[in-house]
């Protein structure tokens, strides 16, 4: 069952994305849905994020979305200390990691692990699962959904 | 071998005036831009012994915004052949724009170019300050999501992962930007001459986007910096001691430009096909470089790009820049087992010289090699340029005398 958290994680005012972005909207309309998808292709398979026009391995214009598991490890991670602008001068230090898909661990997302902003909460190899961030309904593009992260206990098994 | 021979750029192009306009910290020099991109041809031109007139090639990078053809009206110049910019990188295209101005002379598109970076973060955008509001679309729609906004927060997770495999420590992180420093105390030129830093002063300096510290990171400053490419035989007649182009590669290897942080050799410096490459061109390998100017957009990169270069083997950086190794004999500590044996960055660099956005390496990576050197390696025969670690496309080049 997905989880949804209402809080956000930067400032109001802060750029969030377009859900109807050409090559995203699937990512975005399966967010919304509690659903984390990679883009894959139908012809070979080949998982690929973030999603591009085409397979960059069969060259196969015809790709779809998988859903995942949600799971994923810290492949590395920063705590952005120094704010590159006002806005997120009041925000205060943020993480930002680099997580692997425990089922694809071909590809990494960017991400944010929630409470976890304090020096020393975050490190390689940790576990971490998805959750649904509900960060703005916009009057033109409706509700903005984003994938954010909690640290996990690891899966045992 | 022989076809590799006949297209090679090995000592067809030499490289003969270097200059640059007054360095200052964003904000700090009144004049425009483009005046420094003008100050900084002239002082090239100067120093080479030519007439600006004739220069009839420009070339550039990053998307330098003082293009040649306005350059060339303010110049007065008789002739514009040659027009290039190469793509993307940002830094990684300072040898990129030298290899592609060798070409046009080789080819015979012109006789005498100028290749020039200008960057005055005083008067145009702070490169450590992003504004970002609205909706975010297209390719940097993933970063502004996760909130990677400026070049430190985005290159700490590269140099946190590389840390993490190969156990480099944040002091070894250092010694490069000590190094830099030291460098710089010798160089009237250089922002940071007159403020030298210690180990402890890196350690103690604030955190910026953890692991990479304030002195992990490049400056944000004012200047310009060009050379004057010309072919050997009308280097003969101007000023300089003849410094040839060994060899130059660009670009990446396979997938190097995936975005969201998905290219497949995470702990490089994207550089193992250029470098391959590189030394094909100048059909000499890394045990023959005697100095090296290798961009430091942050102080970890540095380390992962001398391994791409083969100064080291894999995973070793941290450890092999300890004892001296990449400071100039004249500022190594005393007793320090490896003084000298490579100096890096002997001018001080993106870090204490100036940030040009590398092109202050390239100027340095001639003066070694002519003589006007601020901090002569002595002896030195060859030197090596390494432009924009951790981008693609990226590129290199090799001098030699």
């Amino acid at each position: 069952m997905a989880e949804f958290v209402d809080g956000q994680y930067f400032p109001e005012g802060y750029a969030v994305p377009d859900p109807n972005d050409a090559l995203s909207r699937g990512f975005w309309e399966a967010a919304r849905e509690g659903r984390l998808v990679v883009q894959q292709c139908r012809d070979c398979a080949t998982v690929q994020h973030p999603p591009e026009v085409l397979c960059h391995a069969c060259h196969s214009f015809d790709l779809g979305w998988k859903e995942v598991s949600g799971r994923a490890t810290i492949y590395s991670f920063t705590r952005t200390v120094h704010p590159a602008n006002d806005l997120l001068r009041e925000r205060g230090p943020y993480n930002v990691v680099l997580l692997q898909l425990d089922d694809h661990p071909e590809v990494r997302m960017l991400g944010n692990v929630l409470d976890a902003d304090e020096e020393g909460a975050l490190a390689i190899g940790m576990p971490l699962r998805v959750v649904f961030e509900r960060t703005a309904v916009d009057p033109d593009v409706g509700e903005i959904v984003q994938p954010r992260w909690r640290l996990a206990e690891p899966e045992s098994g | 071998m022989g076809e590799n021979a006949a297209r090679s750029i090995r000592d067809k192009v030499c490289v003969v005036g270097v200059g640059e306009s007054e360095y200052g910290r964003h904000g700090s020099i009144a004049r425009p831009e483009f005046q420094l991109a003008i100050e900084a041809i002239l002082a090239a031109c100067n120093d080479a012994g030519l007439d600006p007139r004739r220069l009839n090639g420009f070339a550039s990078y990053a998307n330098d915004r003082n293009d040649a053809i306005r350059i060339a009206t303010a110049l007065g110049v008789e002739q514009t052949a040659f027009n290039n910019m190469h793509w993307g990188g940002g830094g990684g295209g300072v040898a990129g724009a030298v290899a592609n101005a060798a070409a046009a002379i080789i080819a015979g598109y012109a006789d005498y170019v100028v290749v020039y970076r200008a960057l005055a973060q005083g008067q145009f955008r702070r490169f450590g300050q992003a504004s970002v509001t609205g909706r975010s679309r297209g390719q940097d729609m993933w970063r502004l999501a996760a909130g990677l906004l400026t070049p430190p927060q985005r290159f700490a997770l590269p140099i946190r992962r590389y840390m993490y495999e190969y156990g480099v420590t944040s002091a070894q992180l250092g010694l490069i930007a000590v190094a830099s420093y030291k460098h710089a105390q010798h160089n009237p030129r250089a922002i940071m001459n007159g403020r030298p830093i210690t180990i402890e002063d890196h350690q103690n300096s604030r955190m910026i986007a953890d692991p990479l510290r304030l002195y992990d990171c490049c400056q944000e400053t004012d200047g310009a910096a060009a050379v004057i490419l010309t072919t050997p035989e009308r280097a003969r007649d101007l000023r300089r001691p003849l410094v040839y182009l060994a060899g130059a590669a660009q670009g990446a290897g396979y997938r190097e430009g995936a975005m969201s942080d998905n290219r497949p050799d995470y702990t490089t410096a994207a550089f193992s096909d250029v470098a391959r490459r590189l030394y094909a061109s100048a059909g000499m390998g890394p045990e023959e470089i005697d100095v090296a100017q290798i961009y430091e957009n942050f102080t970890g990169l540095v380390l992962m790009a001398m391994e791409d270069f083969g100064l080291c083997g894999r995973g070793e950086a941290g450890r092999w820049v300890e004892g001296g190794r990449i400071e100039h004999q004249a500022v190594a500590d005393t007793g320090a087992p490896h003084a000298g044996a490579l100096p890096i960055n002997t001018s001080g660099g993106n870090l204490a010289e100036a940030y040009t956005h590398g092109f202050e390496l390239m100027v340095e990576a001639t003066r070694q090699l002519n003589g006007t050197a601020t901090l002569p390696v002595e002896g030195a025969r060859t030197s090596l340029l390494v432009s924009g670690p951790g981008v693609a496309p990226a590129s290199a080049l090799i001098l030699h005398n």
